[in-house]
């Protein structure tokens, strides 16, 4: 079992926590009020590639409990925590058994849109009112946008990490 | 000039931990048995007066509402709005809309958000990890590791005060120059970015053993809890059982 495994996972939370700051200096390009372009999805896209599936849960739902402590606002963990590890989830399938069909941008949207449905899901339930689903098409075409960008940085991300070697050296 | 003490100093930030955390718990399932709107301003007043008496203040107060309008109060709002003009040109059944019971659980779920984000800003850090810990202990028993887990949790806090720092100073100002930067094309811009985060990522990992070793030394005695009832803590309990008097 590889030692530093604990480190790398600690590591990447971290950098996907300050990543998620570069977000206050690069512009949305969707002016909705809560919509993000979601940068800390880029460290799990790498774990997904890098790592193994229980590694990248660890990764998302310690780095939600960290954010939710940090914030005071432990009622977001629902929320951050659902719409985490569905998206996770279903980006981590893609890339493992549908690499085929789908980029790392595909696979970038399609977590953003199961992020974004599964958080409003939450939303619903917690209010008890089905009406707020009608929101879905504003999150939809929201989660395709950020989604092609967060995968596209990934993807040349992902491209630059395997030419230096860096997870080889450590896993 | 009077100065508010600083939250730490707070006689009543400094209850017993798990007096606390089950007063958060039980006032959290309290407010869902106010049925009325005589009992939702009973509540109101009195989460007034421990917001006071815990020494929070209004930025925290709007900070909780702005957080509560994102997740919850705009999407139901905008999914109203986009129900209501969809059935002006679609036919087909209407939507029921049962406004006076929404406003109430709008209001219900906003004292929850409230309670929840009120105990996380006046408990200290370490406190809130001992309490994790007793939550999350039966877990072990399932082969969890709580304790290596939680210990991570405050390491990647550590790290990331010690980091943030030069994060701000480097990384960011590196990343706002490319966006400043017209004679970039966006693809241009995203290819820079990504360097910029590899290079990130690469410098971050070679401090891989000092963190392993941090975490290898965890043992699960670093969380320990004692219970402690002073006169403080009565009178915690006390205004709640008042309350649920009132709202009984």
């Amino acid at each position: 079992m590889n030692k530093k495994k604990d480190a790398i996972i600690i590591i990447l939370i971290c950098n996907a926590i300050l990543i998620s700051l570069l977000e206050l200096i690069i512009p949305v390009p969707i002016p909705v009020p809560g919509v993000k372009l979601g940068l800390a999805s880029i460290i799990t896209i790498i774990a997904i590639a890098f790592l193994d599936f229980k590694d990248v849960m660890t990764i998302v739902i310690l780095r939600c409990l960290v954010v939710a402590i940090l914030s005071k606002g432990i009622t977001v963990l629902p929320f951050s925590l659902t719409g985490g590890v569905l998206s996770a989830t279903a980006m981590w399938l893609l890339y493992r058994k549908l690499a085929r069909w789908f980029s790392i941008k595909g696979i970038s949207v399609v977590g953003a849109i199961v992020h974004n449905t599964a958080q409003l899901g939450v939303a619903s339930l917690i209010l008890g009112e089905s009406v707020i689903f009608y929101y879905i098409p504003i999150l939809l075409i929201s989660a395709v946008v950020t989604g092609l960008i967060t995968g596209t940085i990934g993807e040349l991300t992902i491209g630059e990490i395997q030419k230096r070697g860096i997870f080889k050296e450590i896993i | 000039m009077y100065e508010k003490p600083a939250v730490s100093e707070n006689r009543y930030v400094k209850l017993d931990a798990g007096i606390k955390t089950v007063l958060t718990i039980l006032l959290a399932v309290a407010v869902g048995f106010c049925d009325n709107r005589l009992e939702l301003v009973y509540f109101s007043i009195y989460l007034a007066v421990i917001t006071v008496l815990l020494g929070s203040d209004l930025r925290f107060i709007l900070k909780n509402l702005t957080a509560y309008g994102i997740f919850i109060l705009f999407p139901y709002l905008c999914g109203l709005l986009l129900s209501m003009l969809l059935q002006q040109f679609l036919p087909g059944p209407t939507y029921a809309y049962h406004f006076a019971a929404t406003i109430i659980r709008l209001i219900k779920i906003f004292f929850i958000w409230y309670i929840c984000s009120l105990y996380f800003f006046t408990t200290p850090l370490q406190v809130i990890m001992e309490i994790f810990y007793i939550i999350l202990f039966p877990l072990s028993y399932l082969g969890l590791p709580t304790a290596k887990y939680l210990s991570m949790v405050m390491l990647v806090m550590n790290q990331l005060t010690s980091s943030a720092g030069q994060f701000k100073q480097d990384i960011m100002e590196q990343v706002r120059i490319i966006i400043k930067n017209d004679s970039l094309g966006f693809t241009e811009k995203l290819k820079a970015l990504s360097n910029i985060l590899a290079v990130f990522i690469a410098n971050s990992l070679q401090h891989s053993d000092e963190i392993q070793e941090q975490v290898d030394l965890t043992r699960a005695s670093d969380y320990h809890y004692k219970l402690r009832i002073s006169p403080n803590e009565i009178l915690a309990v006390l205004s709640f059982v008042i309350l649920s008097i009132f709202i009984a």
